[in-house]
């Protein structure tokens, strides 16, 4: 324990004394700043308030969908007013509102002659507070960013050991391959924890499950600082590397297509670590009663998998005899 | 002890041989000598046996425990210096010791004093970054002493230092000798060698051609010789008789002719006999 301390000390003055640390946390700085500042608090231009499915319906803010699932889901989500017309039945679907409040809504939106088949109101489980237009995209912001530091700085910290020799003089020290993965992993379950609690901070406030968001990020940051070591393991400099983890980089972003625009969902996006953790930072920053267990416990465990396969790269390919020395 | 045997190493795989056939032992509390040119095969030698490069063919035996075997406790009692300085750049000199030391489960010595001693105490809340080459290697070394290891390897530590510096470096050998210490020591300075090593090796092309004390290899090698000065025409003169027969009897002869000022006896340096067992010299 004593040599993960050590080592966690070393690792953390090395990374104040990198400049893309510094350059990781100015990024921090102005996406607080981009979300109080730059991004309107209220959605403005065309802005849908009503869903409908199965028949015309004139007006503004009017979208017309493709499936009835797709009425329900708007309504769940945007807090829109939906309207399903199927087989000759009218459903309103709400999330929330009184039934006279319904009733003079029909009542002033049916032209006289419509065939009074009886209404159906559907009212889904109670919707929280709309959240506001700026704050959707802190959860974005939190996974791709405090939580994505360790796989770049675990990476950078472990080819500038390689760089400078140094690795050679640990592997003659009594340092061993668990204690040194295991510095690093910890360094950014901190650092990822201390961003990403400032940024939920900054812009939501402290209304929140602070403990839930802490389990998300620690295992967050530990599975993304080992996964960055597996890789970098690889390379013998920061250039080549690079050149390497951009496309993984982008391929881990993609998940941020599907909190967008939710028709983006292929089956494979949800093996994306970042999808899960993506939807689990929106759950916890915004609440609607889904479970989080299941996504915890998954990312426990890819975090523990992580850890083993990372200790036996590192070992093999980093802190053990070769052909040659560099 | 320390039994290296038969020891063999290829860097590229097609057969060509960086070290061949390399075997010697080392005694508790020996200083043992590693000399040759650059490129005979000594880092190759001492990567080996500290285990950075894989054993290919031969033996490494630390007394029961072979270098295969090693485990990360085993480096509690081992200190190894780089003939290539190699310290984080971007910590001071005394958080490159102060966080290796937190690597030992033995007690280790306090770093500043280890600083004072390779004279770098003005210089340790500096970032080894800002050092020279030759502080660097200080550092290196004073690294390697923190654990007060049984077996220390030290590869040129004497590289890139000033004369005095590597005056001071060849007392603090002899102080961990003193201390109990056994000293792989590798280096193409044969001054330094002579002066410490118990025993040496001497390295050509990646073999051993001779091994022993530095006083056997003189005797069994060495020529021995007398230098007269003598007063001349001109002023001082010198001439220098070796001492086989034919010298004998030109020296003697030399002496009854001239007014010989001074008479001292050469002995033959290590290089002097390097040279004649490889044909060529260790710095080149
Ligand atoms: N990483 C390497 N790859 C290929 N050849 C190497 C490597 N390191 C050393 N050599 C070769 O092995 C031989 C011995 O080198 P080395 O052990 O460094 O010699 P010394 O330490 O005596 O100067 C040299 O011919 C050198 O070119
Ligand atoms: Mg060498």
């Amino acid at each position: 324990m004593n040599r993960v301390m050590s080592l966690l000390r070393q690792d953390f003055k090395l990374l104040l004394r990198n400049a893309l640390f510094w350059v990781l946390t100015v990024a921090l700085v102005l996406i607080v700043v981009t979300v109080w500042y730059l991004i309107p608090r209220e959605q403005t231009g065309f802005e849908t308030r009503l869903a409908v499915y199965g028949m015309e319906f004139p007006g503004g803010g009017v979208e017309i969908v493709a499936s009835p699932g797709k009425v329900e889901q708007m309504v769940r989500e945007k807090g829109v007013l939906g309207i399903v017309r199927e087989d000759g039945a009218l459903t309103v679907v709400h999330d929330g509102l009184s039934k006279q409040a319904v009733t003079a809504f029909v009542a002033q939106i049916m032209p006289p002659q419509t065939p009074l088949s009886p209404i159906q109101i559907e009212r889904l489980r109670e919707a929280p507070q709309p959240v506001p237009y700026n704050l959707r995209f802190v959860p974005i912001f939190i996974a791709f960013e405090a939580v994505i530091v360790g796989f770049f700085m675990a990476a950078i910290l472990m080819l500038g050991e390689r760089q400078e020799g140094v690795l050679e003089a640990y592997r003659v020290s009594p340092g061993g391959v668990v204690p040194y993965v295991a510095s690093k992993s910890l360094l950014f379950a901190i650092v990822g924890t201390v961003y990403a609690l400032l940024m939920a901070f900054a812009t939501v406030g402290f209304v929140f499950n602070i403990w839930q968001f802490i389990i998300l990020t620690v295992l967050g940051s530990l599975f993304y600082t080992l996964l960055g070591m597996c890789v970098a393991v690889f390379f013998e400099d920061i250039s080549s590397w690079f050149l390497a983890v951009v496309p993984l980089w982008a391929l881990n972003m993609l998940p941020m297509i599907s909190f967008s625009v939710p028709t983006f969902s292929p089956p494979w996006i949800e093996w994306i670590p970042s999808y899960s953790a993506l939807f689990a930072y929106d759950e916890i920053l915004f609440p609607t009663g889904k479970s989080l267990l299941s996504v915890h416990s998954l990312l426990s465990v890819e975090t523990i998998a992580a850890f083993f396969v990372c200790a036996a790269l590192v070992k093999r390919r980093l802190l053990s005899a070769r052909g040659c020395v560099s | 002890m320390i039994k290296v045997e038969g020891l063999y190493h290829d860097y590229v795989g097609k057969g060509e041989y960086a070290v061949s056939d390399v075997s010697f032992t080392i005694e508790r509390g020996e200083i043992f000598g590693f000399l040759g040119p650059n490129g005979a095969g000594k880092s190759t030698v001492q990567n080996i046996m500290t285990g950075l490069l894989d054993l290919q063919k031969g033996s490494v035996m630390y007394d029961d425990l072979s270098v295969r075997d090693l485990t990360p406790s085993f480096f509690n009692r081992v200190g190894v210096s780089f003939e290539q300085p190699n310290v984080y750049l971007r910590l001071t000199g005394l958080e490159n010791l102060e966080h290796f030391a937190g690597l030992f489960s033995v007690p280790t010595l306090d770093p500043m004093v280890l600083l004072e001693r390779m004279g770098l105490r003005d210089e340790a809340r500096k970032r080894a970054g800002e050092y020279s080459k030759g502080m660097r290697q200080r550092l290196t070394l004073a690294r390697a002493l923190i654990n007060q290891p049984d077996i220390l390897f030290l590869d040129e530590p004497t590289g890139g230092l000033d004369p005095s510096a590597a005056a001071s470096m060849r007392d603090l050998i002899l102080e961990q000798k003193e201390r109990g210490a056994t000293v792989f020591l590798t280096t193409h300075n044969m001054y330094l060698a002579e002066e410490l090593c118990d025993r040496v090796a001497f390295l050509e092309s990646g073999r051993i051609v001779a091994m022993d004390s530095p006083s056997n290899l003189k005797l069994k090698h060495g020529q021995h010789a007398v230098s007269v000065e003598y007063a001349d025409h001109d002023g001082l003169a010198s001439r220098t008789f070796e001492l086989d027969n034919e010298g004998k009897q030109a020296f003697t002869d030399f002496i009854a002719q001239v007014e010989p000022l001074t008479i001292h006896s050469q002995e033959a340096t290590l290089e002097q006999i390097f040279i004649k067992l490889t044909g060529r010299g260790l710095t080149q």
